[in-house]
């Protein structure tokens, strides 16, 4: 490859980078603007304190993306390091993002959707009977659930994998 | 992308002594044209990024083997996870058949039947077959890849008798 087209390359790279990046935060800010909209227009206390919890979450997640994106991005660089070295750190780095999905992924959007859902099947406005109420709190409840229990198992299984990885790795040096 | 002479002059002198090696490698890692001009284009800009910081650790050789072996690696796993995974050389038993037409055919069914074996291996285990196909030894093997010399000498052996094995059965069919 000549050096132009090296140099073009390398741009083209970093672009693809920044538009990985671009394209959390925008996800992350449709998710702020949406439930900052709800935390001003629905009157309803509950469900404005549970949407203003979730844009915390949704804000947290942001910036631990942000804080493993640069510890890749800085991985990426350091591509001189011996290739088990460098494969072994690559395995780390995936299995702490993964292994930690409850507390840095999941975990912060617990807390909102709890008092969001709270909020909207408890509102003293809707005016259903309370057995009605419990059915509406724990369908979401359970809906959030199997979302978050599906994630969990996924990111469980791809940490055995990486830990099969890891351990074959250690075995071979 | 700011100018640094030196990180170009080194790129230029390491793709012109190893630019061969690259190809090789590339091609023991992908079988599909287009991907591995894509790959190989993806290890030219991985070692002209990685010459910027060049601290002498160790030889340009070794640094440009680490570096593209490394992109290699990285590519494979990306390619590989969600797909069956690779198989340790005692699980290959057969090579694809050969045609044989004349002598110059028969030594490209060869390096590809030897290419295919190879792109089916596990990381490291491709990793110094492919160095030892370079003409590397053990030695200069066990530096790029972290191994010990011991280690590598062991994986040489066995991917030696399990080649010739596989060669062996191949040619009597």
């Amino acid at each position: 490859m000549s050096l132009a087209e090296i140099h073009t390359h390398a741009e083209r790279f970093q672009s693809r980078i920044r538009w990985r990046n671009a394209i959390e935060y925008i996800a992350a800010a449709l998710v702020v603007a949406a439930f900052g909209w709800m935390a001003f227009a629905v009157p309803v206390p509950m469900v404005q304190a549970g949407a203003i919890l979730i844009v915390a979450g949704a804000l947290y997640v942001c910036w631990k993306l942000n804080e493993f994106g640069r510890a890749a991005t800085k991985a990426e660089l350091d591509k001189a390091t011996s290739l088990t070295d460098f494969h072994r750190a690559e395995l780390l780095r995936q299995r702490a993002a993964l292994s930690t999905v409850w507390r840095w992924y999941l975990g912060p959007f617990v807390p909102g959707l709890l008092v969001f859902l709270g909020g909207v099947a408890f509102a003293p406005e809707l005016d259903a009977p309370s057995a009605a109420r419990f059915s509406i709190f724990a369908t979401g409840l359970g809906f959030t659930g199997i979302i978050f229990a599906a994630v969990g198992a996924l990111n469980a299984m791809a940490v055995k994998k990486l830990d099969a990885e890891i351990a074959a790795l250690d075995r071979a040096a | 992308m700011r100018d640094n002479p030196d990180q170009d002059a080194r790129y230029l002198d390491a793709a012109a002594a190893f630019g061969p090696a690259m190809q090789r490698l590339a091609r023991a890692s992908e079988a599909n044209a287009e991907r591995r001009r894509d790959l190989l284009q993806d290890m030219h800009v991985a070692l002209w990024r990685s010459l910027a910081s060049f601290d002498g650790r160790c030889s340009m050789r070794t640094w440009v083997y680490r570096v593209a072996h490394n992109v290699a690696a990285s590519y494979i796993d990306r390619e590989r996870r969600g797909r069956a995974g690779a198989v340790s050389v005692d699980e290959i038993e057969h090579l694809p058949e050969a045609r044989s037409l004349s002598a110059d055919i028969e030594q490209s069914d060869a390096i590809e039947k030897l290419n295919a074996l190879i792109r089916k291996l596990a990381a490291t285990d491709r990793q110094v077959l492919t160095l030892y196909l370079e003409d590397l030894d053990a030695a200069s093997i066990a530096e790029i890849t972290g191994l010990s010399p011991g280690a590598v000498a062991t994986r040489i052996s066995r991917l030696k008798a399990q080649l010739a094995k596989s060669f062996h059965e191949t040619a009597n069919v």
